[in-house]
């Protein structure tokens, strides 16, 4: 039987992995959201791209935190992106391989990738799904903390 | 589960055939809430989504800044689930402090499952403004959840000499010494920052963040008229909800708040919609389509009787084609050209028809997935496809890859030919397919036995419609309704009426052309 396996896998290669990760597309197809950490003019950046989120039984993905400040690469204390992935429908369920830091239940699983005094982290790497799957989706959630200033944003992929 | 697609031809065959086979249906009706329902599914870049079902666009900070907000006004804060709240903190990778901080704000107290990794936590020496930070939002969230402080009056005078010159955090602290009852609070927020705090007021004007940092000084000290003016503004515009924990921490009168949140009301609901949402008409979606969906939205459109589809949709393809798209996009993007009739960009559709016959050959010969939406793209774009079946062939695609052998058998006949498709064999296939939530192989044994209907040489089955009365018709719609039911029940009980999934919808409309 050539269809997806029931046992299933997200492989997410972390930042340290990153060439084993799907390149990223040229095409405009991320989402990506904004926001200015308080009291600074420090931009905080979440992206997260996923081309097919429903075929085949798997997706590629790719999610990154990233400061800036003037439109110029800006390192700060702490950056951090967390990405999610969720599916819906009947009996939906998301692995990640063991040895990789993962938290979640059966059919949402996270995973983070911090990196300290640098302008970006970022995560990227194949998802699988099994079970009748209705609908998928990335998030990628943005995290920076710099003099003593915290800020948080996310993004889906739907 | 491996295709989702069937090629233009069958889908002109078999709804011909399905039209002859029902008396007055009502095609304008599914035609007008197709285009209706493909409407709401348009994305920020003009390609489709997957579907209306949003998950919840709230984050931890902003929820509980928000409840925080509501019960210090003594409004109700709505109920959410311990899932959502969980789902929520693992979503932001905030830390186990920053977690019990949110948490408990957002609960007004309860005891978290972090309660017990709190108070076994390290206690570091705070050497920089962010170990500071850290040190008031970890005794900040132990007092919350009941805790006692473990700070000394050394461990003060370090928290006020790094926080000095940082006006955020230096609201922190004082509201932290409020809460603890800290002799003197007012000298934890030093004349520095009151300062700053005037100067951002006439450098930047009354934003969010100036804005409560304008009230936790006047709250704290005398403060200049500059920044009293702005910390009694309450129509400001939040553009991050997450501040309303400072104007709590600050100790805003809740008169004054509440005036803030009613002027927020956008903010605030969706800082509240911790369980996740579905798109609404007129709600603008956020974030991109793909081309994939928007594969998926023509086919659709096709099935359900509607000939040209949003000027929208073809204007987004064409321009994410234009812009490039990535390897995995361009099987879909050569049928979307061919499709919508696009003047597609030459170099593009080398590469695309190229990806195609690949596709095919990889598909017939090495077992590879995505053969069928393949086929169906080379057929739909005019390209050769190889006559492939044989009757070995045949007979394993039949319960290896019915996707793959059905996308073959709508242009190559003698597919359905090479093998026995009698009724009961195909029950059984569907049977297990459906028992295996395989959908589309499902839905690729209905297409066969339609193919098969249509082949026999003795005019059996005419009309190409299923007979409504036969075991595979009723095993089948009774299979596919018990699927629909399940997807409901497992998924907070509307799930299909209100967030509408792509996959199901085209689902259904194949259903519903190939066995009605």
């Amino acid at each position: 039987m050539r269809r997806t396996p029931v046992t299933l896998g997200v492989v997410l290669a972390t930042a340290a992995l990153l060439s084993l990760a799907p390149a990223m597309p040229a095409s405009a197809f991320n989402d990506s959201d904004t926001v200015t950490l308080p009291g600074t003019t420090i931009k905080l950046q979440a992206n997260a791209w996923s081309p097919s989120l429903v075929s085949g039984g798997s997706f590629d993905f790719v999610t990154s935190s990233k400061t800036t400040k003037a439109g110029a690469k800006y390192k700060v204390a702490t950056i951090k992106n967390t990405a999610t992935v969720e599916a819906r429908g009947i009996n939906p369920s998301v692995g990640i391989p063991a040895g990789v830091g993962v938290t979640g239940d059966k059919n949402t699983k996270s995973i983070s990738w911090t990196n300290n005094n640098a302008w970006i982290s970022d995560l990227s790497g194949t998802a699988s799904y099994s079970g009748l799957t209705a609908s998928l989706h990335v998030n990628s959630a943005a995290f920076a903390f710099h003099n003593g200033v915290k800020k948080y944003v996310d993004v889906w992929s739907w | 589960m491996k295709i989702r697609h069937l090629s233009s031809a069958v889908v002109a065959i078999v709804m011909l055939t399905a039209c002859t086979a029902t008396t007055s249906p009502p095609e304008f009706d599914r035609a007008a809430s197709a285009l209706e329902y493909v409407e709401l599914l348009r994305g920020a870049n003009d390609l489709a989504h997957g579907s209306l079902d949003v998950p919840s666009p709230s984050t931890l900070p902003a929820f509980a800044a928000v409840a925080s907000a509501l019960r210090h006004t003594g409004r109700p804060v709505p109920e959410v689930s311990r899932d959502a709240l969980n789902e929520l903190s693992r979503r932001s990778g905030e830390d186990v402090a920053w977690s019990a901080f949110y948490l408990c704000e957002a609960t007004g107290g309860d005891p978290t499952s972090v309660k017990d990794t709190l108070r076994a936590a390290e206690v570091r020496p705070v050497d920089s403004v962010n170990d500071a930070a850290d040190r008031i939002i970890t005794e900040t969230a132990r007092h919350c959840l009941g805790l006692p402080t473990r700070l000394r009056d050394d461990d003060w005078r370090d928290l006020a000499r790094w926080s000095s010159g940082n006006a955020l955090v230096g609201v922190q602290l004082a509201a932290l010494a409020r809460r603890l009852e800290h002799p003197t609070p007012t000298a934890l927020l030093s004349a520095a920052d009151i300062t700053s705090i005037a100067s951002a007021v006439e450098a930047d004007g009354c934003s969010d963040w100036v804005h409560a940092n304008s009230v936790a000084a006047r709250a704290l000290a005398e403060v200049p008229s500059v920044v009293e003016d702005c910390a009694s503004n309450d129509a400001l515009v939040l553009s991050d909800p997450t501040v309303l924990l400072y104007l709590v921490a600050a100790n805003l009168d809740p008169a004054q708040l509440s005036r803030l949140l009613d002027a927020n009301e956008g903010v605030v609901e969706r800082a509240l919609a911790a369980e996740g949402s579905v798109a609404t008409p007129g709600t603008t979606p956020t974030g991109n389509g793909t081309i994939a969906s928007s594969r998926d939205a023509v086919l659709y459109l096709r099935l359900s009787g509607v000939s040209r589809v949003p000027s929208w949709l073809s204007h987004g393809v064409l321009t994410a084609i234009e812009s490039g798209l990535d390897p995995g996009d361009l099987i879909d993007g050569l049928y979307l050209c061919a499709a919508l009739e696009l003047d597609c960009p030459d170099a593009f559709l080398s590469r695309a028809r190229d990806a195609t016959r690949d596709a095919i050959d990889a598909a017939v010969n090495e077992s590879a997935d995505d053969g069928a939406r393949a086929v169906e793209t080379a057929r739909e774009a005019a390209l050769d496809v190889p006559q492939t079946c044989t009757r070995d062939r045949a007979e394993s695609w039949l319960a290896e890859d019915p996707q793959l052998l059905a996308a073959l058998a709508a242009g190559e006949k003698e597919c359905v030919e090479l093998v026995e498709l009698d009724d009961a064999t195909l029950t059984s296939l569907l049977t297990h397919a459906l028992d295996d939530l395989r959908l589309e192989d499902a839905l690729a044994y209905c297409l066969l036995r339609l193919l098969s209907a249509n082949a026999r040489p003795d005019g059996q089955q005419a009309t190409g419609s299923q007979p409504s009365n036969s075991t595979f018709t009723t095993t089948a719609r009774d299979g596919f309704s018990a699927l629909w039911s399940r997807l409901d029940a497992e998924n907070g009980g509307d799930f299909l009426s209100s967030a509408r999934p792509l996959r199901i919808e085209l689902a259904q409309a194949k259903e519903y052309q190939w066995l009605d």
